[in-house]
């Protein structure tokens, strides 16, 4: 959405394939509800532009949006519908920008080393649709992948995957810090009783935009072959079977008794592969800082590990340092005309696992469509 | 003295000034590894300087090393948010412990 938002201003028309019925890509449809990556340590805003006029549009959106301090970093605390929402309008509003729902990329027409056109696939049939650039932005290179699967790098051990799914009907502030932290711990006992399966003991809840709700995460390993035609499906049942143990844990509490599922997220990837670009970002670009000429935009976002075994750790950077991503790890390499933003950028797992955060998703595909 | 004994006793006879000590040196060691001692005081607010999950591992930490358990309703800034207020909470612990033994 950035990047068809930016390309458009910047005078090129552009037309937005989207595979779901309606836009908002993770966050509104995996339901995150705290935009990270948007602020830096001390709260204020990291990178101007479209990631500035995001929160400004959100907060405008409804009293519920808050900026919120979130353990040692900054988040915007936001309900994913409202964010849908917004993000619908914002880019429909603009009329250089077509958006096709319900649409597929399925092939690409490539000429020597540019792409001339996409292949897409949709309710009305299947059509060709001529391109002078092409912005892989499915957060698991899945055009990329269609080019060339040896453009796209796999790790051996994936990063753990996310089910996430909302409760109402909580009490006020059931879970907030950190009296959520004994719902935690209540969960990691009933794991090491057995009452509970192995992979709840790295559940995560938290505190939701409304007083009356709680987000639940659950992290789901993502098995090699996921890509798989069987997989998703398979990945995902497993993920429900260990929600509804989660949820009739958590019913017997006092805190969630009256409380029901409101709404299940679609399986989040965090790590569907990264696009081989002309440069990989490293873990020591994070730690150490590192600025480039051609910078698209700045990341503090500690390095957000998701063990499939181990659950989440947290590297944070230096208080008020930052590190810059450049466009040169969002271009694919050997194509001309194509580019790669968020989650399936060029870089290794460990600064995929801190540059892949919505606010520097923003401000990427804002550098590349400009 | 048998193990569950010894386990029952831990942190019975430290000082407050001692537990405080203790409680400095595990957030240092554990958490803070980068932060200069001399940078870190123990009136410090640890809910600015550490995440979730790291209050998290301090609360079960100090269960395993005071022989205490922390109650939900426990889980609070008052009792959490410095070394200060986490030493003091261990003593008010500590101290339950005993007058319980001596009860029964």
């Amino acid at each position: 959405m950035a990047a068809a938002l930016s390309a458009a201003r910047s005078g090129a028309q552009v037309c937005l394939i989207e595979a779901r019925p309606r836009l908002g890509g993770t966050v509104a449809f995996s339901l995150i509800h705290t935009l990270g990556g948007l602020y830096d340590s001390a709260g204020v805003l990291l990178n101007a532009g479209l990631a500035e006029e995001l929160v400004v549009a959100l907060l405008q959106a409804d009293s519920s949006v808050r900026k919120r301090r979130m353990g040692r970093t900054w988040v915007l605390s936001v309900c994913p519908d409202i964010y849908q929402a917004v993000v619908q309008g914002w880019v429909e509003s603009d009329r250089r920008v077509t958006v096709l729902t319900e649409t597929r990329v399925v092939g690409v027409v490539r000429q020597s080393d540019t792409i001339r056109a996409l292949e897409l696939s949709s309710p009305a049939g299947e059509f060709r649709l001529p391109t002078k650039a092409v912005i892989d932005a499915t957060g698991t290179a899945e055009v990329v992948n269609l080019v060339s699967s040896s453009l796209v790098q796999n790790e051996d051990r994936r990063a753990a995957g996310g089910l996430i799914f909302r409760m109402r009907g909580t009490p006020p502030d059931a879970v907030a810090f950190p009296k959520g932290l004994g719902i935690l711990r209540a969960i990691r006992d009933a794991v090491v009783e057995g009452s509970l399966p192995r992979q709840c003991a790295n559940v995560w809840v938290d505190t939701g935009a409304r007083s009356d709700e709680v987000y639940i995460k659950l992290p789901v390993p993502i098995p090699a072959n996921w890509r798989e035609q069987q997989e998703p499906a398979e990945v995902t049942r497993d993920a429900l079977e260990m929600q509804a143990a989660v949820v009739e844990f958590l019913r017997r509490m006092p805190e969630f008794a009256q409380a029901s599922v409101s709404r299940t997220g679609e399986l989040g990837v965090r790590d569907g592969g990264q696009v081989r670009g002309e440069y990989l970002l490293t873990a020591d670009d994070v730690r150490c800082g590192a600025m480039f000429a051609d910078a698209a935009c700045r990341c503090t976002w500690p390095i957000e590990s998701w063990d499939p075994e181990e659950g989440v750790s947290l590297e944070y950077l230096q208080d008020g340092s930052y590190y810059e991503i450049p466009l040169r790890s969002l271009k694919v390499r050997g194509v001309r005309n194509l580019w790669a933003v968020e989650k399936c950028l060029s870089a290794d797992r460990y600064a995929q696992a801190s540059a892949r955060v919505v606010g520097s998703c923003w401000s990427m595909g804002e550098a590349v469509g400009r | 003295m048998p193990r569950a004994n010894r386990a029952r006793n831990r942190g019975t006879m430290m000082t407050p000034i001692e537990i405080e000590d203790r409680v400095r040196q595990f957030v240092l060691a554990t958490f803070l590894v980068d932060t200069p001692p001399e940078a870190f005081q123990n009136s410090d607010d640890l809910f600015l300087l550490l995440d979730s999950l790291q209050i998290l591992r301090l609360v079960i930490h100090l269960e395993s090393t005071f022989g205490v358990k922390v109650q939900q309703q426990e889980l609070t800034a008052d009792n959490l948010s410095s070394v200060q207020k986490v030493a003091a909470f261990m003593v008010r612990k500590i101290g339950d412990r005993r007058l319980a033994r001596v009860a029964k």
